[in-house]
């Protein structure tokens, strides 16, 4: 036991609101949250309250917020981008510097 | 990025038969990527593990949230796009497992007593007690402990030192208890709000308290 964490939870305790809202609801607000914070919106305050206060107590949901807000990143990079499927008669017009299909997927 | 819309992949995974099952590869294959990616990217835990390894980890997380997708496919809002609400369940079913692969053995209750007793131990004999150590800070940190024994009741003491003094995870607490991560949730939540009312009745607030850390 530290400092560190004495403050932590002492931070946890006070900011604590009288109604939270729990992880599964978390979980269906959070690829909302994420665009817009990536776009650089604003959700309605009270949502943003309620998901931020949340976050700010729930270690697993914040693991979730920063994954998907990695993919989201990699997405607008162009990183998962597939490439066209086969036609059956043209073969793929494979332009320069798209990504090869990850063997075995 | 993936060239569907969110109005493709609906109408598509809401098909039967050949165009839904081309629809379910792609999604398959896509969040494959995703995930590998952030398995390399992000999980400097597994850095150890060879590519091969990591596309293997990728696939099955990628399987299992195509599977959860399907499953949950008519709870969809549309007020995200539809890879981003994807993603939820892929790095959810990669978070979730790799999770479990830190997790201790299931505890009796007898055990659970024996390590509420341990944490508060390490507590009381920490820095925080150095003969040097001022004495309203000690005071409060007695006070603090006599809150968690008396006001809380035996689940919540354990998910409270768990997960706050422990740096266990929500979820890891919710099967220790046999219990779901929402519940534990409220249950935390709770503890929080007792032990607040019990502090704001002795001190001012938050400011008070925290300055006796900082000297």
């Amino acid at each position: 036991m530290n400092k560190q964490k004495i403050s932590t939870l002492i931070n946890q305790i006070y900011r604590s609101n009288d109604s939270e809202l729990v992880c599964s609801q978390i979980h269906e607000l959070l690829p909302l949250y994420v665009e817009a914070e990536f776009e650089g919106e604003a959700l309605a305050t009270a949502v943003t309250r309620d998901i931020e206060t949340h976050l700010h107590h729930c270690p697993d949901c914040t693991e979730l917020y920063q994954g998907i807000y990695f993919l989201v990143e990699q997405e607008a990079a162009g990183e998962l981008q597939l490439e066209e499927p086969p036609h059956p008669a043209i073969p793929p017009q494979r332009e320069p510097g798209a990504l090869t299909p990850v063997a075995g997927s | 990025m993936s060239k569907r819309t969110t109005e493709a992949w609906l109408q598509s995974l809401r098909q039967t038969g050949a165009e839904q099952a081309a629809a379910l590869e792609e999604l398959h294959d896509y969040l494959f990527r995703a995930v590998f990616l952030y398995l390399r990217d992000q999980r400097r835990d597994l850095a150890y593990l060879a590519r091969s390894e990591l596309r293997q980890m990728a696939d099955d997380f990628a399987q299992d949230a195509v599977l959860a997708i399907q499953a949950n496919l008519d709870s969809f809002s549309g007020r995200s796009k539809f890879t981003t609400w994807a993603y939820r369940f892929v790095i959810n079913a990669a978070a979730s497992e790799l999770r479990r692969r830190y997790y201790r053995e299931r505890l009796s209750w007898e055990e659970v007593a024996e390590r509420e007793t341990a944490v508060i131990e390490s507590i009381a004999t920490s820095e925080l007690y150095d003969p040097d150590t001022i004495v309203d800070r000690k005071q409060f940190l007695n006070e603090l402990l006599a809150i968690i024994r008396t006001e809380l009741n035996e689940r919540q003491r354990f998910a409270l030192l768990a997960v706050y003094f422990e740096e266990q995870s929500i979820q890891e607490t919710a099967e220790q208890l046999e219990s779901t991560p929402n519940t534990i949730y409220k249950m935390l939540h709770d503890a929080r709000k007792k032990i607040r009312a019990q502090l704001l009745a002795r001190y001012v607030g938050e400011g008070d308290i925290l300055a006796l850390f900082e000297r």
